[in-house]
């Protein structure tokens, strides 16, 4: 399984404190049948900011130590980028952190209240420029859950979602829960990821949740939402490495 | 006051269009009218009235007396019971038989099959109709009726009083033996109690009693002032002088002797002190005489007190004895007292028995006067009269009924086949409702569920009708502009959503391709792009990248699988469609498409909905509107035109889409068909514009001649 989303790198945001928690992390997911994750920090979200140098470093580093203690997970530097007036800008100056690093797809935060008025223009622009936005945690959004048409919208505008795994076993509420599996029914969901914080808590866990989907839209949709979406992710041409680049569209 | 003349004139319309509906409407309901007239037997109705008066029932049975309810059946409707019964009608056919009228043909059945009988409101009438073909019969029967019913209340009146009587007489006989009853056995009480004088022998106990009560208070007041007097006497030593305040010791005449002798004792012998010793023989005597007189007044109180003891017990025996007496006397008071409630009683029984048996009395009599008076209370107010007209069917009546409403459900039935066929459905209502030209029409796609191959089914399916339908767009398009001007840029719009304007655009910018031409396809809807997906282009980089110089005309419009097509998809959907398709650079964008391309055919999002197709408009040299036949109503594509005309755009028709098979056919075999077929055989026609065969033909040269 491939872990879209999760806060792993120690001492950068709200995730783990130290590189020992970190490797035990790490060490869960692999038991729970991760084997590539993202580590996808907050960033311009108010609290935090992690500019892509300090993930990259950060990324490397953590891959020594799991290398050290041999563990088997491969770490993907990625970032969780909040909406922000200066994405377009740190973007353009090669200081956003991208998914994969490949400048093609940016994890997207909402603010969990609202989907901010700026969205519909930030996403036409973030296109423009041959980026995706992929859509982190769309059905834990209190506007989308209480409209879920705007989702739609959304997907118009060649977004993607990616839904926290634990939504899907009502870890963040009925609401929550209900929105998930509705895009789920609507094939509107590309990406899963466990959104991790610790080792206890919001633990980096997914297999259970993939049992949630395979039962309910089968083994086929589960490998394209925890194979092939991210692997389209991982295998994306940088912009301007020549050619039309990569189709948009996620897999169907 | 012109908009109601319109409103008016616009009925008219409707009702002269579907005058047919209309006519055949009204003839339908005037000869069925006519037809149940003719159909119907005439039918005759008599009428006659009769008044009853209602009696008040004064003449009761001792029960209902009684019970006081006032039995308030409904009178009348008891009556027309009465009246409709088969036994009623039976005595009516009977009596009618006996008076050889109705022919025979008055059976009781008859009877009351013609016979109505309802009361007059808020009078006491009874209206009794007959209804019948035969109008002598009926009014026979009618009259036989009311004689009956006259006849019928008289003997039923006279039986109920004879009843009554009758009943009322038993009852007072039994009262007479009740009465005689009680008097006998209060007479035999009286004997037997003998109660001949009971008042007086009640005063003498009463008197007794009274003076026996005042002995018994008068015998215990002395015993217990006895019994106080000995009390306090016992209290006191007979030797002290103290007894002698007591009243029966003081006045006692011995003790007073006794007393005056001891005073004069005790004088004589304070004097003899003063003159001898004690010891002195005289004073010695006169100390023993002293003495002897002090214990005989010893003596005497206590003769005193025994006096008194046996005074007291005699007292307490008289007091014992007249007690007795008195408890005597109230017993015999109380039996006294019984026998009299007793007596009352009876004697009230006696009473009460007695008056009833008066009142019962004085009825018998009443009743039997009220029966000789009262008995006849019906009579007749209106005989019937022999009818001479039918009362049914009335055939102005019915005729005028079929008239109105044939023309009402007509006049109904045209409106609502009007609203119905609202919609725009044949080139006649492109014609007259929409007053736009027609450049032709597109039909239902059956049997193609992949929307892709459906989307570019005139480059699919070459040889399909469809392709050829769009062929046949395609020229009429070519050939709507003015003599001299060509139609490089076409907007294809539609007035709402579904109603297959991408399609559309997409075939016709196929079709225009096939002729020859460099066609770019621009996917001018910048909300919901469709044409990246019937080409299965990359929508990252299009129309919107290319408004906002993210990108190139060439990087924008890519080349497609069919030949001399380029499409230029919508790119990253805006968030202000408006606005960017309303830039000068749209109008920059266009400029240079025309350069480099022979025809631009341009989708966009539908009219009403949104302005994108209103901004575009004024910048093409034609514009096509999609409209999907019985789909949408007059007034939405009307109102899609207007809004087209309002920007100044120009219209140059509609292309009427999804004609189905069934509906179409008319078109197909009787004109279109033959159209089509024409097409490829009508190379060099001429160029006028007379008619669609030449004009298609004219296209096709067109084309050539380009290619």
């Amino acid at each position: 399984m491939i872990d879209l989303h999760a806060h792993v790198l120690p001492g950068v945001d709200d995730g783990p404190k130290e590189p020992a928690d970190a490797l035990a992390m790490a060490r869960k997911a692999w038991a729970d049948g991760i084997r590539t994750q993202f580590a996808t920090p907050h960033t311009l979200n108010g609290a935090y900011t992690t500019p892509r140098s300090l993930v990259l470093r950060k990324v490397a580093e953590l891959r020594e130590a799991l290398r050290e203690e041999g563990i088997g997970l491969e770490l993907v530097p990625g970032g969780e980028v909040h909406v922000h007036e200066s994405i377009l800008d740190l973007l353009a100056s090669g200081e956003l952190p991208t998914l994969a690093d490949r400048g093609r797809h940016l994890l997207l935060e909402f603010p969990f209240e609202r989907v901010p008025g700026v969205v519909p223009d930030l996403l036409f622009r973030l296109r423009l420029k041959g980026v995706t936005p992929v859509i982190a945690h769309p059905e834990r959004n209190d506007e989308l859950q209480s409209s879920p048409k705007g989702v739609e919208s959304l997907l118009r505008q060649g977004a993607w979602m990616q839904v926290t795994g634990g939504s899907f076993t009502g870890d963040f509420g009925t609401a929550a829960r209900d929105l998930a599996f509705l895009l789920l029914d609507l094939d509107q969901v590309h990406l899963i990821g466990s959104d991790a914080h610790g080792v206890s808590w919001r633990p980096p866990l997914l297999a259970a949740v993939r049992d949630v989907i395979v039962r309910r839209a089968g083994a086929e949709r589960a490998r394209r939402l925890f194979e092939e979406n991210p692997r389209r992710i991982l295998e994306a041409r940088p912009r301007g490495a020549g050619g039309g680049g990569m189709p948009a569209a996620p897999a169907r | 006051m012109e908009e109601s003349e319109l409103g008016l004139r616009d009925y008219l319309r409707v009702v002269l269009k579907r005058l047919w509906v209309v006519v055949t409407v009204v003839t339908l309901f005037f000869v069925g009218a006519a037809f149940q007239t003719w159909r119907t037997i005439p039918m005759y109705r008599a009428a006659s009235t009769i008044l009853i008066e209602r009696q008040t029932p004064r003449l009761t049975t001792l029960d209902e007396l009684y019970k006081s309810t006032a039995a308030s059946v409904d009178f009348y409707s008891t009556e027309i019971r009465l009246m409709q019964s088969r036994s009623f009608a039976e005595r009516v056919a009977a009596r009618m038989a006996a008076a050889g009228s109705g022919g025979g043909a008055a059976t009781a059945g008859a009877v009351q099959g013609a016979l109505r009988v309802s009361t007059v409101e808020n009078s006491r009438l009874l209206s009794v109709t007959t209804e019948g073909t035969d109008p002598k019969l009926i009014t026979e029967i009618n009259n036989a009726v009311v004689d009956a019913y006259i006849e019928d209340a008289l003997a039923r009146r006279v039986g109920d009083v004879r009843a009554l009587t009758t009943q009322l007489a038993k009852e007072a006989e039994d009262l007479r033996k009740k009465l005689d009853d009680g008097e006998r056995s209060l007479q035999e009480f009286k004997e037997k109690n003998k109660l001949a004088t009971l008042g007086e022998q009640a005063n003498v106990v009463s008197t007794k009693l009274d003076e026996l009560a005042s002995g018994v208070t008068a015998a215990e007041k002395e015993r217990r002032s006895l019994d106080a007097t000995l009390d306090a006497l016992k209290q006191v030593p007979a030797d002290d002088p103290k007894i002698l305040t007591f009243l029966e010791v003081r006045e006692n005449l011995g003790i007073a002797a006794l007393r005056t002798e001891e005073g004069k004792l005790q004088q004589d012998w304070n004097e003899a002190a003063k003159k001898y010793r004690p010891k002195h023989p005289r004073m010695i005597a006169l100390q023993s005489r002293l003495e002897t007189v002090r214990k005989a007044m010893v003596a005497e109180v206590k003769n005193v007190i025994d006096g008194l003891r046996a005074r007291y017990d005699a007292a307490l025996r008289n007091e014992e004895k007249t007690r007795q007496a008195f408890e005597a006397q109230s017993g015999a008071k109380l039996a006294n007292d019984r026998l009299a409630t007793a007596y009352a009683s009876l004697s009230r029984e006696v009473e009460t028995t007695r008056a009833l048996y008066q009142n019962l009395v004085k009825r018998i009599q009443e009743a039997a006067v009220t029966s000789s008076v009262d008995a006849n209370n019906v009579s007749v107010v209106d005989r019937a009269l022999q009818p001479t007209v039918p009362f049914r069917p009335q055939p102005g009546t019915n005729m005028t009924l079929g008239l109105v409403l044939g023309v009402v459900l007509g006049v109904g039935l045209a409106f609502l086949i009007e609203h119905l066929d609202n919609s725009v459905k044949t080139p006649e209502d492109v014609d007259t409702a929409l007053k736009l030209p027609y450049l032709g029409h597109v039909p239902m796609m059956e049997g193609k569920s992949d929307e892709k191959d459906r989307d570019r089914v005139a480059f699919t399916d070459v040889k399909s009708h469809i392709s050829e339908s769009f062929r046949g767009i395609r020229t009429a398009v070519l050939f709507s502009a003015p003599a001299g001007e060509t139609v490089r840029t076409v907007l294809v719009v539609s007035s709402g959503p579904r109603e297959g304007k991408t399609t559309t655009s997409i075939n016709l910018a196929i079709a225009m391709a096939q002729a020859g031409n460099r066609v770019l396809l621009i996917d001018a809807d910048l909300r919901r792009p469709r044409i990246h997906k019937a080409f299965a282009a990359d929508d990252a980089i299009g129309l919107s990248s290319l408004l906002v110089g993210e990108s190139t005309l060439e990087e924008a419009a890519q080349k497609t699988d069919v030949e001399n097509l380029a499409i230029m998809p919508s790119g990253p959907i805006p968030p202000n469609p408006s606005e960017l398709l309303g830039s000068q650079r749209m109008r920059e964008v266009l400029a240079r498409a025309r350069e480099r391309f022979d025809r631009v055919v341009i989708d966009s999002p539908p009219v009403i909905a949104v302005t994108d197709a209103c901004v575009l408009a004024p910048l093409v040299d034609g514009v096509v509107l999609v409209v999907r036949a019985a789909h949408i109503g007059r007034d939405v594509v009307g109102r899609g035109r207007d809004l087209l005309r309002a920007v100044k755009a120009r219209i140059l028709g509609v292309v009427l889409n999804g004609i189905s098979q069934r509906r179409g056919g008319y078109y197909y075999g009787a004109y279109d068909y033959s159209y089509y077929q024409s097409e490829d055989a009508a190379g060099g026609g001429g160029k006028g514009r007379s008619s669609k065969r030449s004009g298609a033909a004219a296209a096709a040269a067109v084309d050539k001649e380009k290619a």
